[in-house]
């Protein structure tokens, strides 16, 4: 319902839901403010938006005000200006002056308040409150004294971020805000308080007292951290990044960030950057020197060993973390330059196991729906993911579905920070996913639950009922480890939901036969018919950057850019012609079996940019052996890197935050990032240094002026980039397919592209069903009887964040997580150390119990030297290494 | 008239009688570099720090002058300290860039810099002109300025 209200003299036509101060900003009146804030439910705490309305005795808080047909409002009358005044000299009887030294101070909506609407004088006399304070986190800081009490920090914590750690306790002039019994501080720390606080009451200790925010320039990027695509601003003086800003209600996530995204801005401007390019000289020393230099000696050597040993001889792997233009750029150098297929990069495993199973199922490449609709999703399924880790902001819209009344089930092997809030946890162990899934798929087929359309278009599920027939549901729920009216229920609120979704992790699909619960999955999709539609959709999740760029960008050993098969001809003729160069035929090696074959002594030279092996690929000692053996390393990175000590030529690359290009994220998005500062010393971005490089090697044709000429390369050559260039992309982004002329659906305001994939549908030749006829997809082997989940923390990214001071603040260890159950079988006890032993080797550990995590399941996390998990997990071709699970025996040590 | 003056030399004998007046009357320049000039209370040279009675540094490091500086002759770099208080860890003026237009002092808020009374600036090495925190606090010491 329209409703029509006059404010100011202005007439102006509003949905009947909004408020007063909706209305008048929509008339571009601003009304000043201190506890509102978007996205967050109004209180009326402050009192700031006081206005006038006709027929109302008192003044109305605005904000709270819902409009009303006929309403008369008044925000200028001198009433309404002597009422703000007040307010504000109210809430400077106590608030310290001490802008002076206050990191607020310059964008602190009491100072500028006080500037436009205050009184220079006060007419209080009275001594100031002070309140005794103290540290309540190593990133956060809380000044009680600055509080105004608007209770937004408060609010965005529980309406938000869902963790509720922050709380008001006392009354009147005493309250203060704070953790739980105003101990210290135990959080997500995703930054949002920071953001809320409309003073200076909470700030980042990561910045504080270092800079003034208005010495400080701004400039909008792409977070580096995870594959959520979130939008943040990087804020730098004279050349160095100082803090993280949210870019409000700008991205994806609306400027919400998480940890990483917000803290772990710090290695970028650390003090242990490679600035210069390093030559190993004749006493085996890395050495400064020239970029013209170094580049010579590494064109030198690739050449000479593709010449004399083939390209297979040569190989590269690329970080995920890097643009689209420089994975683009570095298939090509490879491809054309080098004449080698062996091109990977550490997300290609999943890449290879998921993809094949989408494109069988499905014919897409990717997840068929946008991460907005999570946020209105119905039902939701996820199975062996923590998205709340894996993709922290995703993990937001969930908990905003679950704050609509979203029905979430989680199957993980363990806890997770939604387990609290989703409407069930089902703590299924490893392996037995797919018994869970098929469970769901026979309680929807023995109750008819199943969509009557696929029904008409099948005609009977005659193949899906054999395979789920040989267990009955009790033995399903023995196995899994959950009650039988758990999986009913879940398959219930599934089927009956009208939008419904999966997410679809790491966990599930990095283990021996995790195609199969993915193919189980899709099974149940589209029994429920819950595929083609808004809202309903399959989300395969990993955490890696830009993994979804460097499928498209064709890092893989044996698709080219766009998906094109390496095998096809045709495929590979119009790539060449593009490139004017030729593509060798045969597929190439994949990251894990070229590190075989350097062990072989088969792959002699090898290109790593931005990958650390050392820390994240599987093989311990006998890895590094490879990596030794290895006739010309290259290794381009950020940091002297474990990895990158051992190498021939070290090339100083920029990190996101110095260059411009573009990465494309989990839901298809392919966003523009652009460059803050310029690179540090003499380091240079990596698209830059492959094109250098291939110039170096005599090819013109890898001869860019920037990095938007390398993009208008990639809309030519692949098809669904088409259209696409770095001005379209200004705003938030697109969703591939694009292209200029159709397909292009404009929904929200600037968001382009395909939001959805498979609006009919499935076609005609993808309309079968797997019925997978096997129930468990592995089981541990009795010599090494524990399964280990190797996977990420919250305040990590792969080995990269290591380098962040803040975010090791946050955790800078490992430690084994069990269950105090499995502990006592052991016999070992919490903070004792133990040996974890798996087939390819062993480490020591010390152990942490952990109520999350289901018994006789483990847990480590991956990011960090103290615990080399390269050295447990076992190396060999994609069906072998499946780096998400490892089977472990635990020793006392 | 003219030619009365002419013959009489009139003006010459005014003007020698100044001459003779002035010899004999005490000099108005001084004797530089020996003796200085007092100079006016408002002076604008370059800058000092000051402390507080206790010894501490007054400035806070709030940045204002930094900012305010229409030469942007002031840089300076301050972090958290032991007790969490704000740090100046560096704060230096370059004498080259300043046009000594005094808005530092007019918007330091705790009266922590001013312009001193310091006006010989011609050195050799350019490097020198930029004057760090320490060097003008040690002329912030000096006994002149202790009406500041
Ligand atoms: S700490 Fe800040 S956001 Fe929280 S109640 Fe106080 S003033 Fe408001
Ligand atoms: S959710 Fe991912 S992209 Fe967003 S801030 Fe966190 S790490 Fe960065
Ligand atoms: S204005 Fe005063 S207190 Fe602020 S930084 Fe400058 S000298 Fe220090
Ligand atoms: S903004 Fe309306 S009461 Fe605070």
């Amino acid at each position: 319902m329209m409703v029509r209200l006059t404010i100011d003299g202005r007439q102006i036509m509003v949905d009947g839901h909004v408020n007063v101060l909706d209305a008048a900003s929509k008339l571009g009146i601003h009304i000043p403010t201190f506890c509102h804030q978007a996205r967050l439910s109004d209180l009326g705490a402050c009192r700031m938006c006081l206005v006038e309305v006709e027929g109302m005795g008192k003044l109305q808080t605005a904000c709270t005000l819902a409009v009303n047909d006929g309403m008369v409002v008044r925000t200028d009358t001198p009433r309404v200006e002597k009422a703000r005044r007040m307010m504000l000299e109210f809430l400077l009887i106590n608030h310290p002056l001490e802008c002076t030294v206050c990191d607020a101070s310059g964008e602190c909506t009491l100072q500028d308040l006080a500037f436009k609407h205050g009184s220079a004088e006060t007419r209080f006399k009275g001594k100031k409150r002070i309140l005794r304070d103290h540290i309540i986190s190593p990133l956060i800081d809380r000044n009680l004294n600055r509080c105004i009490q608007c209770k937004r920090c408060v609010r965005v914590c529980e309406e938000i971020q869902g963790v509720t750690a922050l709380g008001m306790s006392y009354r009147g002039a005493a309250t203060v805000v704070g953790p739980f019994m105003d101990k210290s501080l135990d959080c997500e720390y995703c930054s949002h308080c920071i953001w809320s606080c409309p003073v200076g009451a909470i700030t980042s200790r990561a910045m504080k007292h270092k800079v003034r925010t208005w010495e400080m320039e701004k400039s909008e990027a792409i977070c580096p951290y995870c594959s959520c695509g979130c939008t943040l601003s990087y804020n730098y003086r004279d050349n160095v990044v100082y803090r993280v800003t949210h870019a409000e209600g700008r991205g994806l996530n609306m400027g919400s960030l998480c940890s990483k995204g917000f803290f772990g801005y710090d290695v970028i401007n650390h003090p242990d950057r490679i600035t210069a390019p390093m030559v190993r000289d004749a006493d085996g020393v890395l050495r400064r020197t020239t970029w013209q230099s170094a580049l010579e000696e590494v064109a030198r050597n690739m050449k000479r060993i593709s010449r004399e040993s083939g390209g297979k001889a040569v190989g590269g792997i690329a970080s995920d973390r890097l643009t689209n233009e420089d994975l683009y750029l570095f298939q090509k150098l490879m491809r054309m330059v080098f004449s080698s297929n062996n091109v990977d990069t550490p997300s290609g495993l999943w890449s290879r196991t998921v993809v094949p199973v989408l494109e069988k199922r499905m014919g897409v490449r990717a997840a068929t729906n946008s991460l907005d609709d999570l946020n209105y999703t119905d039902a939701l399924l996820i199975v062996g993911c923590d998205i709340t880790v894996a993709n922290p902001i995703s993990g937001l819209k969930v908990k905003q579905a679950i704050r609509r009344g979203g029905l979430v089930t989680e199957v993980n092997p363990g806890k997770t920070a939604l387990s609290r809030l989703a409407r069930r946890s089902l703590a299924v162990p490893v392996g037995k996913e797919l018994a869970l899934v098929k469970g769901l798929i026979k309680v929807i087929l023995e109750e008819g639950l199943y969509d009557s359309e696929t029904l008409g278009k099948y005609g009977k599920f005659s193949e899906l009922e054999f395979s789920v027939r040989d267990k009955s549901l009790k033995e399903i729920a023995r196995e899994t480890d959950c009650s039988v009216d758990e999986i009913t229920q879940t398959a219930r609120e599934f089927a009956g939901a009208k939008k419904a979704s999966i997410i679809f992790g790491e966990t599930a699909v990095l283990q021996a036969g995790g195609e199969k619960v993915l193919e189980a999955v899709i099974d149940l999709l589209v029994l429920t018919g819950k595929l083609g539609q808004e809202g309903c959709g399959l989300y395969p999740i990993l955490s890696g950057t830009n993994f979804q760029g460097a499928l498209d960008m064709g890092v893989s050993p044996n698709w080219l850019p766009g998906h094109a098969a390496v095998s096809s001809d045709s495929e590979r003729k119009r790539v060449e012609k593009a490139w004017n160069g030729k593509v060798p035929k045969d597929g190439g090696k994949s990251a894990y079996e070229m590190i075989q074959a350097a062990a072989a002594g088969k792959l002699k030279a090898l290109y790593l940019a931005g990958v650390n092996p050392l820390a994240t690929f599987p093989g311990g000692e006998d890895l590094e052996k490879a990596l030794k053996k290895m006739e010309f390393l290259v290794v381009q990175e950020l940091f002297l890197t474990d990895t990158a000590k051992l190498a021939d030529v070290v090339l100083p690359a920029t990190s996101l935050a110095e260059k411009n290009g573009t990465l494309t994220n989990v839901e298809r998005r392919v966003q523009k990032t652009s460059k803050a500062i310029d690179g540090l010393g003499h380091s240079l971005p990596d698209w830059k240094i492959f094109s250098d490089l291939g110039v170096a090697c005599g090819e013109e044709g890898m001869n860019y002026l920037n990095s938007s000429e390398v993009m208008d390369e990639i809309a030519s050559v692949v098809p669904f980039y088409s259209g696409i260039n770095h001005q379209i992309l200004a705003d938030n982004g697109l969703q591939w397919p694009f292209s200029r002329d159709d397909a292009r659906e404009v929904y929200h305001e600037g968001y382009l592209g395909t939001r959805h994939l498979l609006p009919e549908g499935l076609s005609k030749d993808k309309q079968f069903f797997a019925a997978v006829p096997v129930w468990e997809t592995h089981s541990a082997d009795s010599k090494y009887p524990m399964t280990l989940v190797l996977g990420d923390l919250l305040f990590h990214s792969g080995s990269f964040t290591r380098y962040s001071e803040s975010l090791n603040q946050l955790a800078a260890q490992a430690t084994l997580l069990m269950n105090p159950q499995t502990g006592m079988g052991l016999d070992v006890q919490d903070g004792s150390s133990v040996r974890a032993v798996s087939t390819q080797g062993e480490f020591t550990v010390t152990v942490s119990y952990s109520e999350d995590i289901a018994p006789g399941m483990l847990f480590l996390p991956r990011h960090f030297k103290n615990a080399p998990v390269s050295a447990l997990m076992i190396p060999g071709p994609d069906d072998q290494a499946r780096t998400a699970i490892v089977h472990v025996r635990v020793v006392k040590a | 008239m003219g030619l009365m003056t002419n013959i009489l030399q009139t003006d010459l004998i005014k003007g020698l009688s100044l001459t003779i007046r002035y010899f004999f009357s005490k000099p108005v320049t001084l004797r530089y570099p020996e003796v200085y000039y007092d100079l006016p209370e408002r002076f604008r040279g370059a800058q000092i720090l000051k402390r507080h009675e206790d010894g501490k540094e007054r400035c806070v490091g709030c940045g204002l002058c930094a900012e305010i500086c229409p030469s942007r002759a002031i840089a300076m770099e301050t972090s958290e300290g032991e007790d969490h208080e704000k740090v100046v860890n560096s704060y230096v003026i370059d004498l080259g860039l300043c046009i000594y237009c005094g808005y530092c002092q007019e918007v330091c808020p705790v009266d922590a810099v001013f312009m001193g009374q310091d006006f010989e600036l011609t050195i050799t090495d350019p490097g020198k002109l930029k004057v760090t925190k320490e060097q003008m606090l040690t002329k912030g010491d000096n006994p002149r300025y202790d009406r500041l």
